[in-house]
């Protein structure tokens, strides 16, 4: 870690709210791309961002080690897209309760428009599970090695290998699908 | 795609594999042309994830001001809540007071009571005293002749007592 960085992450400990401005300048590239690979909406990215942010800045003085701070946002970028999901699917689940029937009368003809379309990168991770989907991004965008992830997710080595295998083998199906019949 | 090659392709191409296993993949996939096309369809994925990441658009400058925003508003809203405390605080002690004297007024107000009727006893003796003294001058000149009499005797007798002591 360089210097100046070290002395930023150490100034907005103190309550320094320029130099805590600058660390978000040079993190917010990668936790909002993080957050919308995560979420796919722009809107909802921008607020985890914020907030992933503000809560660092908060908990910042009981951040032990300067060196761990990019992997530390990182975990509570993590959390919050968790948070985020786990409401939108509650949300999802009142809709569908309430519009069973219409919902499942326009089942099979969402199914065939699937299985003729080729997903983009994009949608194909949105297919993925969200443990699968995080360590994949977490892996391929964020670059973090495979005991990095093990860390931020706190979860053994072995299943951080097998979530992103897994990961890119459904990533692979769902974006060559079709291919066969086109 | 080898059964026995499935789940080292993928930590393969991130460069996770011992020595061995990269070289065992290495071997296999210089004769293996499925594993071989796996691999490459593994790196392009990769490659995919990388440049859809990089192709997001990152939020302008207003981000780092509505972060720094958000974190006075929850500063501001903490003081408050602390000066909100503090008026509570300040008022319930006072609530306490004032119950606490409010429980205690009938016992106090008895002591009150008490201690007035002793006073007010007390000084209607005293003046009861001081109207029979002015009327009666000579019970008072009596009374001092008495006192006069008793100190001379008390006097009297603790010399004689001294006196045997020595003597004898
Ligand atoms: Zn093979």
């Amino acid at each position: 870690m360089d210097q100046e960085l070290f002395q930023l992450i150490q100034q907005a400990k103190r309550g320094n709210q320029d130099a805590f401005s600058e660390l978000v300048k040079k993190y917010k590239g990668q936790v909002f791309r993080h957050a919308y690979a995560m979420v796919n909406d722009r809107m909802e990215a921008e607020d985890i961002a914020q907030e992933a942010f503000v809560k660092a800045y908060f908990y910042l003085p009981k951040l032990g080690k300067e060196y761990a701070f990019v992997s530390w946002l990182t975990r509570i970028v993590t959390n919050l897209c968790h948070d985020s999901l786990k409401r939108q699917n509650k949300k999802k689940m009142i809709f569908q309760t309430e519009n069973e029937a219409p919902h499942q009368l326009s089942n099979p003809k969402s199914d065939m428009e699937h299985t003729q379309l080729k997903l983009t990168i994009n949608e194909a991770l949105q297919k993925l599970s969200e443990e699968q989907r995080t360590a994949l991004i977490l892996r391929d965008m964020r670059g973090y090695s495979y005991s990095e992830i093990a860390d931020i997710l706190n979860i053994p080595l072995g299943t951080v290998k097998s979530r992103i295998n897994i990961a890119r083998a459904s990533l692979k199906r769902e974006m060559t699908r079709g291919d066969e019949h086109a | 795609m080898h059964e026995y090659m499935g789940e080292l392709l993928s930590p393969y191409i991130d460069d996770e594999l011992n020595g061995e296993e990269r070289r065992l993949v290495e071997d296999h996939i210089k004769t293996c042309k499925q594993c071989q096309e796996e691999v490459e369809e593994l790196r392009f994925l990769k490659a995919q994830m990388q440049s859809f990441y990089q192709g997001i658009d990152i939020p302008d400058i207003s981000f780092e001001e509505a972060v720094i925003r958000k974190i006075q508003t929850i500063e501001q809203e903490q003081q408050e809540v602390f000066s909100w405390k503090f008026w509570a605080a300040l008022a319930v002690g006072m609530c306490v007071i004032i119950s606490v004297l409010l429980t205690l007024s009938p016992f106090l107000y008895a002591c009150i009571r008490v201690l007035y009727t002793l006073f007010n006893v007390g000084a209607r003796i005293a003046h009861a005293v001081m109207i029979i003294a002015l009327d009666m001058p000579y019970l008072t000149g009596a009374l001092i002749i008495t006192t006069l009499i008793l100190i001379i005797i008390s006097g009297w007798s603790v010399s004689r007592l001294l006196g045997t002591k020595t003597t004898g």
